[in-house]
């Protein structure tokens, strides 16, 4: 009758936690994930492996990840998202705006996470293929400029160099208008391919006081070439990725591309045990790191209107956290 | 394997507008032109922009067919008046259209994936029926470029090719045949922008990268393939050519499929790629002294 008695009242804690067991365990089914990056470059790695990490643990079956460059070929890239669909692989993950379309358009049937892309929830409604969600991760060039001016209120000029990249050129659209409200001119300057950058940056205008570059693939891959023109004209190289300041920027306001990659993978979670990727809204990255390089943090080079201490405080005004990235140098 | 067999042809019935075009421009007219490069981005680039300012869909395609030709037509007169080698003044045209192309887009990427068009509703429905409709797309155009040869202006133009200093001796003038030629084979390149914009949902920018080469060495695999296997005169064979060029344009993707699907490393694709073309290419010179038309100018 006792032993009774405390079955009866352990069952419903036994009931409930079976059911929160139930609802709370992860699908532990072996998943392959397709990865594919158009171009090989620091960010795309740096992207891939912070997705890669994070979902490991984050999802508990076993998870295969296909990763596959197309070195900026559209046949290449075609062919790496056909054998994906081939391969039946659980979740597609493209990395950057122009492949997204390519597999959206492509593969209709297999749920797509994509890193680094420019569509909004807006955006993502028209699609005819609504299997879609991303990380959208397109830096707030207004908020960039905001915070530069509050942190160089004697900034009068800058040159923007930039690349047309399909991210890239409405935000160089934007930081031109914007930069007025702040008393900024912008000297905007665009390379088309990589052997243009030495030329370009040659063109800086003698009263820049700051070159700024915007999260863009082909100037962050020239990066050097602008490290050298900064220092030998005693320039700030303000930049907007953390890569950037660990290749030789002064500092960048912006996101960091390993957190593009840990954002995905939480998505990518979500669709590899069991939600509707359709049901999971677009996630735009909105929290901002200051990234500033050693050198620049111990530097006296650009006096007391353009010190670290500027920037300090107005990372502290703004809630941004500061942190001091070791130099890498390519 | 059948999936990669079928990918492939996918893939090279959407690519065979460009290699049509590349045997026309680089077989017939016997002019390396590698403005394909620029050409068929600018046939993306006006169908998307056509597309998503309100165009109706045949009206963009039109379009971006007449931009096509209207850029041969300008290659064909730099290399007469400006007195500029084909391939130079190819590379200078594909150089020129990337500042076209961005003024036509107004941006470097056009998302396609809102809009409706022929194709992305052919390709979202049953594959069968969008891979019939491909196959009858290219056996349509196969046909018209038969015929275009077959009759007294693709006579003209085999002769342009074959000995230019024939055509002024005929009475007829050497850069109405170039700027034909060119303004076709680039009108081509184009429609294979625009196909290839509706299938993969976009145009962009930096779309166009190595398509000449591409189809350059579809043609060339496939024409020295057909003709060491089944064609033993030296005689021009038009049906030869044709069938050379869909063959090589499915030989290329399917090479590259396999590859993939072998597991190799996509950083070695275009290494791997390179060698192989080079290996046509250098047969292809070596038996040129059996078959004159294997042979090369520029």
């Amino acid at each position: 009758m006792k032993k009774n008695l405390i079955l009866l009242i352990l069952l419903p804690f036994m009931v409930a936690v079976s059911a929160f067991q139930a609802n709370a365990k992860p699908s532990t089914k072996p998943v392959t994930v397709g990865i594919v990056a158009p171009v090989a470059i620091p960010a795309m790695t740096e992207i891939i492996n912070g997705f890669k990490q994070e979902l490991k643990s984050l999802y508990h079956g076993q998870i295969h990840f296909i990763v596959a460059n197309a070195q900026g070929d559209i046949n290449i890239q075609r062919s790496i998202l056909q054998q994906f669909k081939a391969k039946q692989v659980d979740l597609v993950v493209p990395v950057g705006t122009a492949t997204a379309q390519m597999a959206n358009a492509l593969n209709t049937s297999q749920p797509i996470v994509a890193l680094a892309a420019e569509f909004t929830s807006a955006k993502r409604a028209h699609f005819r293929n609504k299997n879609i969600t991303n990380i959208l991760d397109e830096v707030d060039v207004g908020k960039q400029l905001k915070f530069i001016h509050t942190a160089f209120p004697k900034l009068k000029k800058m040159t923007l160099i930039y690349s047309p990249n399909d991210h890239i050129f409405p935000q160089v659209k934007e930081a031109k208008k914007l930069a007025k409200q702040y008393g900024i001119a912008i000297q905007a300057l665009m390379i088309q391919g990589l052997p243009q950058l030495y030329t370009v940056s040659k063109q800086i205008a003698p009263d820049s006081q700051a070159i700024f570059i915007l999260k863009d693939e082909l100037v962050v891959s020239g990066i050097n070439t602008l490290v050298k023109q900064a220092a030998q004209r005693k320039l700030l190289l303000i930049a907007s990725d953390d890569g950037s300041v660990k290749s030789g920027a002064d500092f960048a306001v912006g996101v960091s591309e390993r957190l593009i990659g840990v954002g995905g993978a939480k998505l990518a979670a979500e669709v590899l045990n069991g939600k509707p990727v359709a049901d999971i809204p677009v996630k735009v990255m909105t929290r901002y790191h200051v990234y500033v390089s050693p050198a620049y943090e111990n530097s006296k080079m650009f006096g007391p209107n353009f010190s670290f201490a500027n920037i300090k405080s107005s990372a502290k005004q703004f809630g941004y956290p500061v942190e001091t990235l070791a130099s890498v140098q390519n | 394997m059948l999936i990669t067999l079928l990918n492939a042809l996918q893939q090279s019935l959407i690519f065979i507008p460009l290699t049509l075009g590349i045997y026309l421009s680089y077989q017939l007219l016997q002019v390396t032109d590698l403005t394909p490069d620029g050409t068929f981005v600018l046939g993306a680039a006006i169908f998307a922009r056509m597309l998503t300012s309100g165009f109706s869909e045949v009206t963009a395609i039109i379009t971006a067919l007449v931009g096509g030709a209207l850029a041969g037509i300008g290659v064909a007169l730099l290399q007469r008046y400006a007195k500029i080698n084909s391939l130079i003044a190819s590379i200078l045209a594909v150089f020129m259209l990337y500042s076209v192309n961005f003024a036509v887009m107004d941006r470097p990427n056009i998302g396609l994936l809102d809009y409706r068009t022929m194709l992305s509703n052919l390709q979202e429905g049953n594959q069968l029926v969008f891979n019939i409709a491909l196959i009858t797309f290219a056996g349509l155009l196969v046909l018209a470029l038969y015929l275009l040869v077959r009759s007294r202006l693709g006579l003209s133009l085999r002769a342009f090719g074959s000995n230019r200093n024939l055509i002024p001796k005929l009475g007829n003038n050497p850069t109405f045949y170039l700027i034909i030629g060119l303004a076709i084979s680039n009108m081509l390149a184009a429609l294979c922008g625009v196909l290839t914009a509706q299938i993969n949902g976009y145009a962009d920018i930096h779309m166009g990268l190595g398509m000449a080469l591409t189809g350059i060495g579809a043609v060339v695999i496939g024409c020295k393939l057909i003709r060491s296997l089944f064609v033993k005169s030296e005689a021009f064979n038009l049906k030869a050519d044709l069938l050379g060029c869909l063959l090589g344009t499915y030989i290329y993707f399917l090479v590259l499929n396999t590859f993939l699907q072998l597991g190799l490393n996509p950083i070695y694709l275009k290494l791997v790629l390179g060698l192989l073309l080079a290996l046509f290419l250098s047969t292809a010179n070596y038996s040129s002294k059996k078959h004159h038309t294997m042979v090369y100018n520029d």
